[in-house]
Order: structure tokens, then sequence, then C-alpha cells
């Protein structure tokens, strides 16, 4: 269980606040969505979540203990998957960097191979685990980053923007991973990103903008709120425009249908 | 990356990194230290044949390496003040020699043959004895060359930016020059410092810490992880809420080394 109680953040006392009286609870196993427009603050509440920054005001429980006496990722609690892949490479072979984290961790040997084994085999990268992370493809290089923390069983996963500097198949890819990690282990997913079409199917989406908390609920409850995408700025997929254009024609049936499709395609 | 001037898979790409590396030191040394005729003669058969293996014609280095001639010619003058017209020669020539062939051996080795090498380096050193831990300087080095090569891609994408805007360098007076340095310097100090934050903050997220931790007690034999979040050992029931282990960890009984080792 992730709490954050009234939790604000700036950088500094100078600075403007980033974050500002946010409140929420997210029971285990969960997958949430987070959105949000650009320096909303969105990669500021994954990384004070983790614990790698500490809340200016308000207190952050992680497993029932306080980040900031207990940060959670020291103890592979929650995972953190950053946006740009290179950032979290540290060695030159994928084996070794997959390895990093669970040693850290102060895991034996044994299970330190175990669980790269299992993690690059789930994730597809195996026959590469001799390669150099930095020459893969970007997508490829995701998988790294998300095996390198998975690595470290953590109970939550939080991904920032994953998807955003990957191609179609990529994308795919890492979302399908995500999925059976999550069927597989039972963690938290907390999936930020910025494109609507990735709130399709998940449990629970939060809004945020301007450091505040815009929205939380129901994905398809969020899609009817025109007033609240405009005022946000974020825009309803084109293909739920195209369903309510045909709504409005009286093609209810083709309308209902397409949604179907479109939602099964797209669902967590 | 490291750019590479010579044509992939030749002999002397394929040579081991440790061997380019040994062979860089010792001719550094020999040049450096021997300034007799015999080196010179013997460092330019050793350029020539490294040319050979690298299937690269000598003039194409010394191309290459033409901005830092002034450089050595300005010390070998200053020598030939002191030593006289030979020695200023060879003093040259030696430096020459050296540039050209820690040129050759380095644009033929990559950024990852590099780390790796230092890497089994570092592995082998007995750091530990010396109080010194293997990973984290590792880490170090891992970081260190990291920028490096940053900085050489990051100023590459910065010349590339500014042609792409009509900018020419060579059309500009050498004060304009250098307030073009500057500012990209100003530009390249803000990228690294923003790389450096994201960076520190990735080997945050993988656990890391330098030297020990209390949280790598979870390690050593003996003690548990509460579910409350503190360590305790079973053995000393004292210590009620593991605070005693943490302590001595934090003041370095529990050494990571030690840890790494288990």
């Amino acid at each position: 269980m992730i709490s954050l109680q009234n939790v604000s953040f700036r950088y500094s006392e100078d600075d403007p606040w980033v974050l500002q009286d946010i409140c929420l609870e997210i029971p285990q196993g969960q997958l949430g969505v987070i959105i949000g427009p650009n320096g909303s603050g969105k990669s500021t509440l994954a990384e004070l979540i983790a614990g790698l920054l500490q809340p200016s005001s308000g207190k952050i429980l992680v497993g029932g203990l306080d980040t900031r006496k207990h940060p959670p990722h020291m103890r592979g609690w929650v995972g953190l998957v950053f946006q740009n892949p290179e950032h979290q490479f540290f060695h030159t072979r994928v084996a070794e960097d997959v390895a990093f984290g669970p040693q850290n961790l102060g895991l034996s040997l044994e299970e330190v191979e175990a669980r790269v084994e299992r993690v690059l085999r789930e994730v597809g990268l195996w026959d590469l685990a001799q390669e150099n992370p930095m020459k893969l493809s970007w997508g490829q290089k995701q998988l790294v980053a998300i095996a390198g923390i998975l690595a470290m069983e953590p109970a939550c996963l939080i991904l920032d923007e994953p998807t955003s500097m990957l191609d179609p198949p990529s994308r795919k890819a890492v979302r399908s991973l995500i999925r059976r990690v999550r069927d597989r282990t039972g963690c938290t997913v907390l999936w930020i990103t910025q494109d609507m079409e990735e709130l399709v199917g998940a449990q629970r989406v939060i809004v945020l903008n301007r450091g505040r908390i815009a929205f939380d609920g129901e994905w398809k409850e969020l899609m009817g709120l025109e007033n609240l995408l405009a005022e946000v700025g974020l825009q309803r997929p084109a293909a739920l425009e195209l369903v309510s254009f045909l709504k409005k024609r009286g093609l209810v049936e083709e309308a209902d249908l397409l949604f179907s499709n479109w939602e099964e395609l797209l669902s967590w | 990356m490291v750019m590479r001037s010579l044509g992939r898979g030749s002999s002397l790409e394929r040579m081991p990194p440790g061997i380019k590396l040994t062979l860089s030191v010792l001719v550094g040394c020999g040049l450096l230290a021997i300034s007799e005729l015999w080196i010179a003669v013997l460092g330019s058969a050793l350029a020539l044949f490294l040319h050979f293996l690298a299937g690269k014609n000598p003039w194409r280095t010394a191309r290459e390496t033409w901005h830092a001639l002034p450089f050595l010619a300005l010390l070998a003058m200053a020598t030939g003040l002191f030593h006289g017209l030979v020695e200023s020669v060879s003093f040259f020539w030696r430096f020459t020699l050296l540039l050209w062939i820690t040129h050759l051996l380095a644009s033929s080795t990559t950024s990852a043959e590099t780390m790796r090498f230092m890497e089994r380096v570092l592995g082998i050193l007995p750091l530990g004895r010396l109080g010194l831990s293997s990973r984290d300087l590792e880490i170090m080095f891992l970081m260190a060359v990291r920028f490096f090569f940053f900085f050489r891609k990051e100023i590459t994408s910065l010349h590339k930016a500014q042609k792409a805007r009509a900018f020419n360098i060579r059309g500009l007076s050498l004060k304009q020059r250098f307030r073009y340095l500057v500012s990209v310097a100003i530009a390249l100090m803000d990228s690294a410092a923003r790389l450096s934050h994201r960076v520190t903050l990735a080997l945050r997220a993988k656990a890391y810490t330098p030297g020990p931790s209390p949280y790598h007690l979870a390690r050593k034999p003996g003690y548990e992880l509460r579910p409350e979040g503190t360590y305790h050992n079973p053995q000393h029931e004292t210590d009620s809420e593991g605070q005693g282990a943490q302590k001595n960890s934090l003041h370095g009984h529990v050494r990571r080394d030690s840890l790494d080792h288990e």
C-alpha cells in the first residue's frame, strides 16, 4: 500500500510548487495510470513515491513506512523506470547491467544470476545478454532498463513515460510485458503517460494538472469529461471521437461495436 | 560511442583492448623517459607497423592530429633554448610519435572495450586490502568514461545545430570565436549538470550507495529484515528495534567489500 498524505514539493524555497497537497491511497496490486501535460508534476510524483526525492511537506508511506526514514528504493520495494533508458545503464553488458540492482540489494551470487536469467528470458533479451545495452535499438534499451528494475522484484513498479520514445511495435511489446509481469507477480503498477490511449482498461486514472490532482477515477468517466480534458490540454483518442460521431448520426450499434473492438485492442 | 576513423575489422581493431592499453602505457613511458636516438627510431618503426596493422595511411593520422603539433613545436623550441637543437628535434619527434600511436590505438578501441578492460582490471586488483571498494571505483570509472563520451557527443550535436543555422566558425574573428566557445562551454555545463542529476537518481533507483549502507545489513548472515523495515539480528535480542545494528553499519563496521565477497 502506498499512501500520500497532503504531499507538496518544490525544489527550493525560491522555486514554485511542483506538487501541491497531493492525497492518494494506492492499494497493493492496483494498475494505475497517471496522466497530465508537460510540467504537471508526473515525474516528480514518481520520484517522490520511489523515495528519490523527499516531500517539502506532508508524508509518503510505502508499506506503512515513511519514505524519509526508510527510502523504499533502497530495499527494492519501489522500482522506477526512467523515460530515457540510457540514464539507467551503468555497465557495458546487458546481463551485468541487469545484475547491478540485485547486487546492490545484497543478494547472493546464485540468486542474482537466477534473477538475471529469469528476467532476461521474460523480456525476450536472453540472447542479447552479452551485448552492450547502448548499442541496442531504442525499444530493446527500454526493455533492458525495465529488466534491470524487474530483477529487483519490486512490490510497486513505476514507469515514467516508458513508451514515449518508442515505435508502435515496441510500445506494444513493453505494454504486454508489464501486463505479464503484473499477472505473474501481482505488483502494483503506476504507468505515467501523456497518451490517452494508454488509459484504456486501467483500473484507475489520476490526472495531474499544474501540480494538483485534477481527476481520480475510472478511465471511461474521464473520457466523457470534455471540459476537464480541454482545460488540462488532453485530447480524446480519435477512435472515441469517431464513436461519438457515429452515435450522433444514429449508428449506435456500429458505434458500440467500434468502441468494444477498440477497447479490446488497447486494453490492459 | 567512440568515433571510428579506421576501417572495421582491421587487425589493430581486433587486438584485445588490454594489449592496446598496455602498449600505450609502455610506448608513453619509453618515449617520455628515454631521449636516445634509438628510441625515436624504434618508435617510428612501431608507428609504421601499427599503421600497417590498422590499414591506415600515416599521413591521415598526421592530418587528424595536426591541431596539437604547433603546441608541441612551441614546447620543443623551449626545450631547444636550454638543451640545443638536436634535443629540441628529438623532443618534437618523440612527442609527435606518442601522439600518433596513442591516437591510433585509442581510435581503434571502442569505449565499451575500454570500460570492459578496466572493469576486469579493477576486479583483479586487491583493492579491498587497501580499504577501497572495487565496486565503487568501477562505478566511478564508468561514470567518468560516460561523461567523457557525453561531452564529445554533445559538442558534435551543438556544432551540427549551429551549422544548421548557417553558422560558420571560420568566418569569425578570434574574439568572436572565443565568445562562441564560452557559450558552448556554458551549454555543455548545463547539459552535464542535468545528466548528472538524472544519473544520480538512476543510481539510487537501483539501490546503489557508495560505501557501507544500513540497508546492506540484509546481506549479512544472521540479520533479518523485519516487516516494519528495521534490521535485526536474533543473536542480539537486546537490540529491540535493530537500530543498534544500523548504527554499527553506519560507523563502518559492516564493510561493503566484505559483503560483496559473500
